[in-house]
């Protein structure tokens, strides 16, 4: 059973964290769904030339990850996804492990939504905890039914 | 197309050039982002909870778009958008599968920076949909050099912020 906080159940301070290890899959993928097929993520003889000294993964990747951060405790509570501003700090490797963690900043309630707008700040740093990307979001959060549960498949 | 130079790309950019991309979104995209995110809302992955929603059926996770915008910056300047500091996104509206997207930037101002043989420019963007609704706003700011695409950039300022 994995339960997910409704827009009341959270609090300012709160953190919603969670690790991934991002692979050359994920970079092969991210080349295929965003068209992006610059050498810094395709071609190792370029990148080994460059300060990086190998392929980095695409900074717009590792902010899909760091808001699905978000879907992974919100779930089904999580209905709009509104604003995100970043900056990329360091780069991201295959083989790295990233770290994400959000915090809470705000909370407004919105009844006409069925819930309320959830600010948060957050950062992404790799197994060495350099920081890779760090900035802000904002999402609507339903009210949902109080506790949401939902039944594993596993 | 975006008729610039193969070189002195950062010299041609001036305050206010637009360059556009279009490109269909479809159902691949949003199983690959999905996957790729490790997103778990079903507003994204299950049709019956979509169609109950007020989106009435699946929507496109919103770094989906936003990753195609950012990308048209480095896809259009000849290789020469080397790197990538911030992004400012804003939601405006849902994008569905099989939607057709066209992001548009333009340059807002643009700060010469020697050490990376150009500067920093800031771009301010939009996306619409095939019906010209605005789906997403948006910012970029990325290092434009002026070298030919076959140059690496160099390692002059190890604090350079890359993505």
């Amino acid at each position: 059973m994995t339960q997910y906080p409704s827009f009341h159940q959270l609090e300012v301070g709160q953190q919603l964290s969670g690790r991934i290890t991002v692979t050359e899959a994920h970079i092969v993928l991210a080349c295929g769904i965003f068209a992006d097929f610059a050498p810094l993520h395709v071609d190792e003889e370029y990148a080994r030339q460059t300060r990086f000294g190998t392929r980095i993964a695409h900074g717009t990747l590792i902010t899909g990850i760091m808001a699905g951060v978000l879907s992974k405790h919100l779930g089904p509570n999580a209905v709009g996804y509104l604003e995100q501003n970043v900056r990329f700090t360091a780069p991201v490797l295959a083989g790295d492990t990233v770290s994400t963690v959000w915090e809470i900043t705000d909370k407004v309630d919105k009844p006409r939504l069925g819930g309320g707008i959830v600010t948060l700040r957050g950062t992404c740093s790799t197994q060495a905890g350099v920081t890779a990307v760090e900035g802000t979001s904002a999402l609507i959060v339903a009210y949902g039914t109080e506790p949401v549960t939902e039944t594993s498949s596993n | 197309m975006t008729g610039l130079p193969a070189e002195g790309v950062y010299d041609a950019l001036e305050v206010g050039y637009q360059f556009s991309r279009r490109i269909t979104l479809t159902e691949t995209h949003l199983l690959l982002g999905n996957t790729l995110f490790a997103d778990s809302v079903p507003l994204h992955s299950d049709e019956l909870t979509g169609q109950g929603s007020d989106y009435g059926g699946r929507i496109m996770p919103g770094p989906i778009v936003a990753g195609l915008a950012a990308v048209t910056l480095g896809m259009s300047l000849n290789g020469a958008a080397i790197g990538y500091l911030e992004q400012r996104e804003y939601f405006k509206a849902p994008v569905r599968p099989r939607d057709t997207i066209t992001v548009t930037w333009t340059v807002a101002s643009k700060a010469d920076k020697e050490r990376f043989h150009g500067g920093v420019v800031t771009f301010s963007g939009r996306c619409t949909n095939q019906h010209g609704v605005l789906v997403l706003e948006c910012l970029g700011v990325a290092i434009i050099t002026n070298r030919p695409p076959a140059s690496a950039p160099d390692d002059g300022d190890k604090k350079g912020q890359y993505a």
